[in-house]
């Protein structure tokens, strides 16, 4: 990626978050770029969503401060908010009459009048965001009629036509199969390099996450490390957080073996 | 909107209008064409022909259409805003709470002086009062819970309570305060003088109206309370707007026609069915069209004297409803899956 996407779209500043006062992650210092592709690890339980939930003002924040574009972001209204990042959600929405090109249009509503009537315009950039996701061929297909790999391409083509300048996705590729997995992380890949998006994400895929990250966020204990892959890698901090008994990290492949079980 | 879904509008307004013109045209009395030409055109007004469609029949019909669309609205903006599509005026104990506010006034209050007269202003507002009441229950249910089908059993709950109240009333009142409360409780469209018309079209064209102004945020409820925020939703002022059409609607059609059962759960899964889309924008007025003709469809089946005049229109919207919501359960898969 060049210099060109390396703008600075959300930073955060000593950031803690928690429920009841009680800190599950602390001392949150990081910095999203347009054009990167960040992944948001952790063990389960560890708080990827709270520190997710926080980020995109679903939950204040017990401490810090959080910037979208140099701004504030407790100061911005909802559609302020809603158009400077989009969200793709673990939960499946319920619209099961709802056609992939009508909820697609959904993400035009920040952008739309009172009565929530397309433009031109914005039919351009549905369509646009449906053929990139690759959904246009089901683009008349309802959804409950679609696999989970398809539902999860559909919302991330509906947070594409949001046109925000940031994308963040709690567990994407979760209960898809690798083939989806990788699919899917090509083609958040493809949107930061090409479209100049700054995407975060969270997941339990750590191979996936190592090969097709830009930079990895990894939560171990109550302190978030911020890296880029090779570093992650040169300081054992996979290892470190994810590493239990009877499981080790191999070095050459960056990848995690089970050992043999042990002789009776 | 597709060529389809304008087609589908246009089928159901000339339904609507066949449908009003019947209404105008049968009954006890058998009136032609022209007469009744003669009398929406500003004709004699003093002949008898006359006389009956503008205090009679009108009155029923415009009844029947406005609280067959308002209910039918109501139905629509519960099952989006509960995500379930059961959820209805009547399931989720609307309309038990407006019979006890009626119930309170007619058989509590046997002194008072409208208690002959069950269509009344002050009905109305008992009515209102019963069912935002239990509205008001129920999204504080909604805000523990979040549980769709939870939410549906305390609905359930509430319809009961309500119900056994109203029993208790039952047996501790007058003979002729009781006779006018069953009688208001089996519905009917019938009720409603001419003068007082426009204290039931006013509010259920303004709920009808306020309706059509939350399209926008109704389509991005489908999604979900959380991605509907994240699209710069205020889920929670929506929430409470919901709640105050369909608590205005439900309230004010129950207090001039009675509960009227099933056509606000029915009528949404009607429209959907025809127009194949969860699109509030295409989906609501095919809602209100779809509403307004079964309400006139099943005062009409009641009005022929073949079928016997003087069923309530309770039993008939019945009969033509619990089919319907048996069918939404067989055939549940588009909406099996979202609950």
């Amino acid at each position: 990626m060049g210099p060109i996407h390396m703008k600075v779209l959300l930073e955060t500043r000593g950031l803690a978050v928690g429920y009841h006062g009680k800190r599950l992650v602390e001392g949150i210092d990081l910095t999203l770029f347009a054009g990167q592709v960040v992944s948001l690890l952790a063990v389960n339980g560890g708080g990827k969503s709270t520190v997710l939930r926080a980020l995109t003002g679903g939950m204040v924040p017990i401490e810090g401060s959080i910037e979208m574009e140099g701004r504030p972001t407790k100061e911005m209204t909802a559609m302020q908010r809603a158009r400077a990042w989009s969200v793709v959600l673990t939960e499946r929405p319920s619209a099961g009459l709802l056609d992939v090109r009508t909820l697609v249009s959904l993400g035009r509503q920040p952008w739309t009048g009172h009565l929530g009537r397309l433009t031109s315009a914005d039919h351009s950039v549905v369509e646009n965001a449906m053929q990139r996701t690759g959904v246009l061929q089901f683009a008349t297909r309802s959804l409950s009629t679609l696999s989970d790999g398809e539902v999860q391409r559909v919302m991330i083509a509906r947070a594409l036509a949001q046109d925000t300048p940031l994308i963040i996705l709690d567990e994407p590729t979760a209960f898809l199969d690798l083939v989806h997995r990788v699919g899917v992380m090509r083609l958040l890949r493809n949107l930061a390099h090409e479209q100049g998006k700054g995407i975060l994400l969270s997941t339990h895929d750590l191979q996936t996450a190592m090969d097709l990250s830009d930079r990895l966020l990894v939560i171990h204990g109550n302190t978030l490390w911020s890296g880029t892959p090779v570093q992650a890698k040169a300081e054992g901090v996979l290892e470190r957080t994810f590493v239990v008994e009877g499981m080790r990290f191999d070095h050459t492949t960056g990848a995690f073996r089970m050992d043999p079980p042990a002789h009776e | 909107m597709a060529f389809r879904n304008v087609g589908l509008l246009a089928v159901l307004v000339f339904l609507a209008l066949i449908l009003f013109a019947l209404h105008l045209v049968i009954g006890p009395v058998q009136l032609s064409v022209s007469e009744m030409m003669a009398a929406l055109t500003g004709g004699p007004r003093n002949n008898p022909a006359a006389l009956i469609i503008h205090s009679v029949r009108l009155p029923e019909a415009l009844t029947a259409a406005l609280a067959g669309g308002g209910l039918a609205v109501c139905g629509l903006l519960m099952q989006t805003l509960f995500r379930n599509p059961l959820a209805g005026p009547s399931v989720l104990g609307l309309s038990s709470g407006a019979s006890l506010g009626v119930a309170l006034l007619m058989l509590a209050a046997p002194t008072a002086l409208f208690v002959e007269i069950p269509v009344d202003l002050t009905a109305a507002v008992a009515a209102f009062v019963g069912a935002m009441g239990v509205l008001f229950l129920i999204m504080l249910a909604d805000r523990r819970m979040g549980d769709g089908v939870a939410l549906l059993i305390v609905g359930l709950m509430l319809g009961y309570l309500c119900s056994a109240l109203i029993s208790l009333l039952q047996l501790a009142s007058a003979e002729q305060a009781l006779k006018s409360f069953v009688i208001w409780g089996m519905g009917s469209f019938s009720g409603v003088l001419i003068e007082r018309l426009p204290w039931l079209m006013a509010p259920v064209l303004i709920g009808i109206g306020a309706a059509f102004l939350l399209v926008k945020p109704l389509n991005a409820l489908l999604l979900g309370d959380n991605y509907a925020a994240s699209l710069g939703v205020h889920v929670g002022r929506t929430r409470r707007w919901i709640m105050l059409i369909t608590g205005l609607l439900a309230g004010v059609i129950t207090a001039f026609c009675g509960p009227i059962a099933f056509l606000g759960l029915a009528t949404p899964h009607v429209a959907r069915g025809l127009c194949r889309s969860s699109d509030h924008s295409t989906l609501l007025p095919v809602t209100l069209l779809c509403g307004v003709v079964l309400a006139l469809f099943c005062d009409l089946i009641i009005k022929i004297p073949a079928f016997g005049a003087g069923i309530p229109l309770n039993a008939i919207t019945s009969l033509l409803g619990a089919p319907v919501v048996a069918w939404v359960l067989f055939s549940g898969k588009r909406w099996a899956r979202s609950t």
